[in-house]
């Protein structure tokens, strides 16, 4: 089996991988980048919408166009060697074990690892929604691929189960090619995603979203023929006639080869926990990206992947020095925080990125330590399908073991 | 089809291409008819994997008698065809101390039907052996040769080793009526086409009813009865290590928890009297399943449940055993119908029967001298060592490219399915279980379904997910 | 009184817009500029996919290189529907030209390499 030393191996080339293997690559390292498609870009090959780079280059590009910006970029660093068409089978004890057509088996020998795997969508099957399982059912994701990649077209009427982005744009793109919506299913009372995509993918089109609605039964037995709909507040039930169910009910991190390797998830996020510098439970393995935590601008997904490469820089020149650490805890009204842990001493104040439980209004963050009450930061609105972002103060983390983190506003 | 056959079989399940596949060992010109695009897809790709010892049968029944030879014959048969088996052992639980009685009775049935290896044990035993069970539970009988294996992929089998040796496959017919004359069928019509023939099996499954309806037979009346499972991630595939089984009602085995051979973890099946073509999930059906085993494993992580499905039992309930029997009707028809459980476990001693039968009616029978038993699997990449693999690729750099990541195939693999036969996307997830993984062909499938087009050399819109209708895309963007 | 929710960047501001013209709301200009085009004539960019010959990919992204009138968002991509491009093609070519509307290519497709 072919065997290649390298300083860092980045596992997976979308917009984390590629972020963290051009970081890793300016400040010197020597940098494997192994991704499993033909090509680099990752999901933003198939997102041909716009949304992507306004935070970090002041204009608004479609998936492609930024990817383009980091692939071209990771082409001109001598040091970064890329393995496309490669799939990671197995890690054991940091050596990664991959395989592709042409060099047949490879161990790659890395002195750090990034994990930048992203995620995989949920199913229906997990679902368990009742009924056959005909043809004409695909996750969003699944479906982009199908009609931006591939260019074929799964159906010709669709009902799309879950309003986050993905379902939305999927929506728009559905009737962009001339087939029909007649609905977007949400089973909470407020939508998934960005307020935006509710504007420019449903309102635009005159897709109807239905909110506290769900699927309840799938017709057909070997094409979709329809679905019974229901009304989750008067428990009402309707028909849909369609040929096609698209899903966006939730994305999941793919940590199968983190947990193979042995890192610890956390259960709230489905990604590994992290400390600022996005390392994991494992010295010298870190995490950034969706399989860190799934995310909802690619402008953050690459800013949390130069913090990771910079982690991982510091780890292999000896840099790092961890004195303690300080458990950050989700308390009232948040789902999650990452990172889980802060490594001491700090060298800049670190952010928290967090997501409420439910939308807020008029909010103030909270941090409790060593018994005293820090106001930590405030925003107008908290809204679950954005995620914020907060510096802390280095005072706020002396001489505590963990802090937690609340928020309180208005439900709106 | 102008030549007059020697046999045709009804029905590609695990049933008729094991038996296409025992009767292909003579000089016979044989044709399976199937309605489907592939074989096993009836009951067949929908029940529990389990072979069972044959305890559990009345004895003295055709059931009790061909379970327990087929359970014998089974590993020799999985050898020969390269399929999976393994014996991990089953265990009858009894929540209360009354249940012991029960399972007395279970073993000294057994004891009668022939079987051995049957051995009651108490809580403390049973939870060394399953730490995962509810402590309420008192003791089981442990039932150490039950194994588990892959029906599909035996059917598959079946069938590629009945074609080496020259038995032909028809699949998307189906038997719509019989040409009688002097009491003989004559032809075998299908709704595309018309077979003339010496003799006829029926091994239609939940449809063998109505297949033999078609020649006047009216002797024997099929139930179809659903059960619904619940399939579970690999990684809890080990939460336990035997297939456990409730103490058995009169009816039913009951709802069961159930490795599988690729290691996940199925659970089901309830038991419910539906019509021949209903194998929807419910809502109500899925909670009872979950609820039942949950009491049993409290640590069931409903989370982690990756697809659920329902399958048809085809139970004779007017004759309450296996029929399989020449017809009363027409001389050369051999009724092969009410398989259920413990119907594939009796797959093998099935075959032989009914060669047996045909002997007895006359069929003139010379072995094949050229017959070759033998059939090799499609190599998985995901079970081979890294040298295997090395080699492998070496010899063809498609089984370098991976194209399931939740299951680890290659697109080497697939390619493979599709010269064996699979035209479908659910073909090749039964070949080769690509989309069959965690993420259900969420990954694969768009990448799967251009390809099948392109090695098959048809328009993408025409490729479907299990035949007939089940179309996947309806053409290019753009129209 | 009417209330708009900005699109032009994820934040997604409500912005309140009275029957005097007043507006309320809006975090940055940007969103005031929006507010007043949408009310006059609402634009948008639109991005969807052309046939690509000859190319590493089977489709290539598109979009328009400025925000089109909303009304005319379906007639355009039946149009564009009927392209289609040769590879090898730049990120940023110009594709296809209708009226003022400019599609380009939002990512460059190498030819396909057919050894």
């Amino acid at each position: 089996m072919k065997t290649i030393n390298t300083d860092i191996a980045v596992i997976g080339g979308g917009p984390a991988g590629l972020a963290a293997a051009i970081r890793a690559g300016e400040l010197g390292a020597n940098v494997i980048l192994i991704e499993r498609d033909f090509e680099l870009g990752g999901i933003l090959n198939q997102c041909i919408h716009t949304g992507f780079g306004l935070s970090l280059f002041g204009i608004e590009l479609t998936g492609p166009e930024y990817a383009e910006r980091f692939i071209e970029k990771v082409y001109t660093l001598n040091n970064i060697k890329i393995l496309l068409s490669t799939m990671v089978i197995d890690i054991q004890d940091k050596t990664i074990y991959g395989v592709n057509r042409y060099d047949g088996p490879i161990r790659i020998k890395p002195k750090a690892i990034i994990l930048s795997m992203g995620c995989r969508e949920r199913t229906r099957g997990a679902l368990g929604i009742p009924g056959e399982r005909p043809a004409g059912i695909y996750t969003a994701g699944s479906a982009q691929r199908l009609i931006n990649i591939e260019g074929l077209m799964p159906g010709k009427r669709a009902v799309i189960l879950g309003s986050g982005d993905i379902g939305m744009i999927m929506a728009r793109r559905f009737v962009l090619e001339g087939a029909e919506v007649l609905g977007v299913l949400e089973k909470l009372p407020y939508p998934g995603g960005l307020t935006r995509n509710v504007v420019q993918c449903l309102e635009d089109f005159s897709i109807p979203l239905y909110l506290n609605h769900t699927i309840v039964e799938i017709k057909g037995k070997y094409r979709v023929e329809g679905v019974i709909a229901e009304d989750l507040v008067n428990r009402k039930k309707f028909s849909f006639d369609v040929d096609t169910i698209l899903l966006s009910v939730g994305l999941i991190p793919e940590n199968e080869l983190s947990k193979k390797m042995g890192v610890i998830l956390d259960p709230k996020t489905g990604g590994p926990i992290v400390t600022q510098d996005r390392e994991t439970n494992i010295s010298g393995v870190f995490a950034c990206g969706n399989v860190l935590q799934v995310h909802d601008l690619v402008d953050e997904v690459t800013r949390e992947s130069y913090i990771a490469a910079e982690g991982a820089i510091k780890y292999i020149t000896g840099e790092k020095k961890e004195e303690r650490t300080v458990e950050v805890k989700p308390g009232a009204n948040i789902r999650y925080i990452v990172p889980q842990r802060i490594s001491l001493p700090l060298d800049k104040p670190p952010y928290i990125y967090f997501r409420p439980l439910e939308p807020l209004a008029d909010c103030e963050i909270v941090g409790e330590s060593d018994g005293k009450v820090y106001l930590l930061g405030r925003t107008e609105y908290a809204r679950p399908g954005e995620m914020i972002k907060l510096r802390l103060k280095k005072e706020v983390l002396n001489g505590s073991s963990d802090i937690k983190v609340s928020l309180e506003g208005e439900r709106i | 089809m102008d030549k007059e056959l020697d046999i045709v079989i009804i029905g590609g399940g695990v049933i008729g291409t094991a038996i296409a596949r025992e009767l292909s060992k003579y000089e016979l010109d044989i044709a399976l008819i199937e309605k489907e695009s592939d074989v096993g897809w009836g009951t067949t790709k929908a029940n529990s994997a389990i072979v069972h010892t044959g305890y559990d049968p009345k004895p003295e029944s055709l059931m009790a008698r061909l379970n327990v030879e087929g359970a014998r014959l089974f590993p020799s048969i999985c050898e020969e065809l390269d399929v999976p088996y393994k014996k991990i052992g089953s265990l009858v639980l009894t929540p209360h101390n009354e249940g012991f009685k029960k399972l007395e009775e279970l073993k000294e049935r057994g004891k009668i039907n022939g079987v051995t290896n049957l051995e009651i044990i108490t809580q403390q035993k049973l939870l060394e052996m399953e730490p995962n069970l509810s402590r309420d539970i008192k003791g089981a009988l442990w039932v150490k040769d039950t194994a588990i294996t892959s029906p599909v992929e035996l059917a598959i089998a079946f069938r590629e080793n009945a074609e080496k040796n020259g038995v032909r496959f028809i699949f998307n017919n189906k038997v719509t009526g019989f040409e009688i004359e002097d009491e003989r069928i004559v032809e075998v019509k299908t709704d595309k086409s018309s077979f003339r023939t010496k003799w006829i099996i029926n091994a239609a499954g939940v449809f063998s009813d109505k297949i033999a309806r078609l020649a006047g037979d009216n002797s024997f009346t099929i139930t179809p009865v659903k059960g619904e499972y619940a399939l579970f991630d690999k990684e809890v595939g080990n939460l336990v290590n035997h297939i456990i089984f409730p103490l058995p009602t009169e009816t039913t085995k009951g709802i069961l928890i159930i490795p599988t051979v690729d290691g996940n973890l199925l659970v089901g099946p309830n038991e419910h009297i539906t019509t021949e073509d209903d194998t929807e999930v419910t809502q109500e059906g899925l909670e009872e399943v979950l609820n039942f085993a949950k009491k049993e494993c409290p640590s069931l992580p409903l989370n982690m449940i990756i697809t659920v499905f329902a399958g048809l039992r085809a139970k004779a309930l007017d004759r309450g055993d296996f029929v399989i029997e020449p017809s009363q009707a027409v001389r050369n028809l051999i009724n092969v119908g009410g398989i259920q459980s413990p119907g594939l476990s009796s797959t093998p001693g099935i075959a032989r029967y009914v060669l047996e039968i045909l002997k007895e009616e006359g069929l003139e029978l010379s072995p094949k001298l050229d017959f070759n038993p033998e059939r090799r699997s499609i190599p998985r990449f995901s079970n081979l060592s890294w040298e295997e693999r090395e080699r492998l690729i070496e010899k063809d750099p498609n089984y370098g490219e991976l194209i399931c990541r939740c299951e680890h195939v290659t697109l080497g693999e697939v390619i493979e399915a599709i010269k064996r036969g699979a035209n479908t996307l659910d073909g090749i997830k039964f070949r080769v279980r690509a989309g069959s993984g965690r993420c259900q062909g969420g990954f694969c499938g768009p990448r799967l379904i251009p390809l099948l087009a392109q090695l098959l050399e048809v328009p993408v819109e025409e490729i479907t997910k299990k035949g007939k209708d089940s179309n996947l895309v309806v053409g290019e963007t753009k129209e | 009184m009417k209330i708009l929710t900005c699109i032009v960047c994820p934040i997604g501001c409500k912005i309140k817009v009275d029957e005097n013209g007043n507006i309320n709301g809006a975090r940055c200009d940007r969103g005031i500029n929006f507010v007043k085009r949408e009310l006059l004539s609402p634009q948008r960019i639109l991005t969807t996919t052309v046939k690509i010959e000859d190319g590493i990919v089977k489709v290539l992204p598109v979009k328009s290189s400025a925000p089109i009138p909303k009304e005319r968002l379906r007639e355009v991509v039946k149009e564009i529907s009927r392209v289609s491009v040769k590879a090898p093609i730049h990120i940023g070519d110009t594709i296809y030209e209708m009226d003022s509307i400019k599609i380009i290519a939002t990512r460059s497709v190498d030819k396909k390499n057919n050894s």
